[in-house]
């Protein structure tokens, strides 16, 4: 199964990046070969729906699931239209964030966890 | 003359300070531009006369009408405050983020889009004490369009005459709205390090401007002399000082301006009035 790891750094080893639409780098991850390609989020610098870009580059990456932190309002309704399912709570490493999901440790989100503008660090 | 009041972030008194000028000026109009907290009418006590609905127009999708769905995509593309998301063939309004550009009608012009009108705020305006025209305009909850709020209030200054304008605090977008265009614009700051701080951020937007500014003291009396330097080493009049005092401070609570205050404010305020002009 493939699927994406929000993450800080561009391999595996990378600290898990806990903001969905503002994260640096996007980590498209093979679940049992657990090949990787990274590519950087270009939403992160949006003025605005960041989380609404993000979340549209992911729908036509033919993955499956999301891997992150956190996960906005906007973000989550483009991501459930997509049919994608959104794993929340993800932290350490992305390898560690993938063992987590397949050990079934993380929670699927129904919903955002947390409110818009929460990626920005609380300036707007 | 159009004459601007504002301050730093929320709380130097800015309000306090205009609708003073504004009853000792009288007869002129008063646009509150504060519109995610206004609060001038508190002081002012207008009655208001009329409500008028602030919209823009954003995109209600009928997909069924259009003729490309590749074209539906490329209005999403095309929103650059990302208002549109297109996924698995399906377009998805975003409103709060629409800014109402009317861009992605000119994208789908089959009619997959059709305009819905969005209230974002409103424009109330009447008669106030002392002759005053108020105007003054208010976000709705939950609405992000400040600034098509703001231009709303200002398109209400007219041609003519004496207009007041209590701007947005800070120095972002929603101030320089409001403050664009005037002749002369007042800053109000306390005398300390954050004033100080917010008044710089002023001064330099206003020199962008080419708008002449002046410096109210709210709550002077302590010991910090860092505005006054300031004032000093840039030329920047310091127009009047208004002393902490707790009746100041309890009265202004109570929507009382200086001279109700105390009427020897009015010739203070008045000698304001004649530096500006
Ligand atoms: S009107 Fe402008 S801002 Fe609103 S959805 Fe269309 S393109 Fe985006």
């Amino acid at each position: 199964m493939k699927v994406i790891v929000t993450s800080q750094g561009t391999d595996l080893e990378s600290q898990v990046d806990p903001r969905f639409g503002r994260c640096a780098n996007f980590i498209i991850v093979d679940t049992e070969s657990l090949e990787f390609s990274a590519v950087p989020n270009a939403a992160g610098g949006a003025i605005g729906g960041a989380g609404i870009q993000a979340g549209q580059f992911i729908a036509e990456q033919g993955i499956e699931a999301v891997i992150t932190g956190n996960v906005g309002p906007n973000a989550s309704r483009v991501l459930s239209g997509a049919g994608i399912k959104i794993y929340v709570g993800a932290s350490g490493t992305v390898r560690q964030a993938v063992e987590d999901f397949k050990a079934g440790k993380l929670n699927a989100a129904s919903g955002p966890t947390v409110g818009g503008h929460w990626g920005m660090g609380g300036k707007f | 003359m159009i004459v601007a009041v504002a301050g730093g972030k929320g709380g130097t008194g800015k309000t306090f300070v205009s609708t003073s000028l504004a009853v000792v000026k009288k007869s002129l109009r008063f646009l509150d531009c504060d519109v995610e907290e206004p609060d001038a009418h508190i002081y002012l006590r207008p009655a208001f006369r009329r409500w008028s609905n602030v919209s823009i127009t954003t995109p209600l999708v009928r997909a069924w009408k259009a003729k490309d769905p590749g074209k539906l995509k490329e209005a999403a593309d095309f929103c650059r405050y990302n208002a549109l998301a297109f996924v698995r063939g399906k377009l998805i309004v975003f409103e709060e983020l629409c800014t109402g550009c009317g861009g992605c009608f000119k994208v789908c012009p089959d009619g997959s889009l059709i305009e819905k009108e969005q209230v974002v705020g409103v424009v109330k305006d009447g008669a106030a004490r002392d002759g005053i025209e108020f105007v003054m305009g208010e976000l709705k909850v939950g609405k992000q369009r400040t600034v098509r709020v703001i231009e709303k209030v200002r398109s209400a200054a007219g041609e003519s005459g004496d207009v007041l304008i209590d701007c947005p605090p800070g120095s972002g977008r929603p101030a320089l709205a409001a403050m664009r265009g005037s002749d002369f614009c007042v800053l109000v700051t306390e005398p300390t390090p954050f004033g100080l701080h917010d008044l710089a951020e002023n001064i330099e937007l206003l020199g962008l401007l080419g708008i002449p500014a002046g410096v109210v003291l709210n709550r002077s009396g302590g010991t910090y002399r860092g505005v006054e330097t300031f004032c000093r080493d840039n030329g920047i009049p310091v127009l009047l000082e208004i002393p902490f005092t707790l009746e100041t401070a309890r009265s202004s609570a109570d929507g009382k301006t200086l001279p109700d205050i105390d009427p020897a404010w009015s010739d203070k305020l008045a000698a304001v009035w004649n530096r500006i002009n």
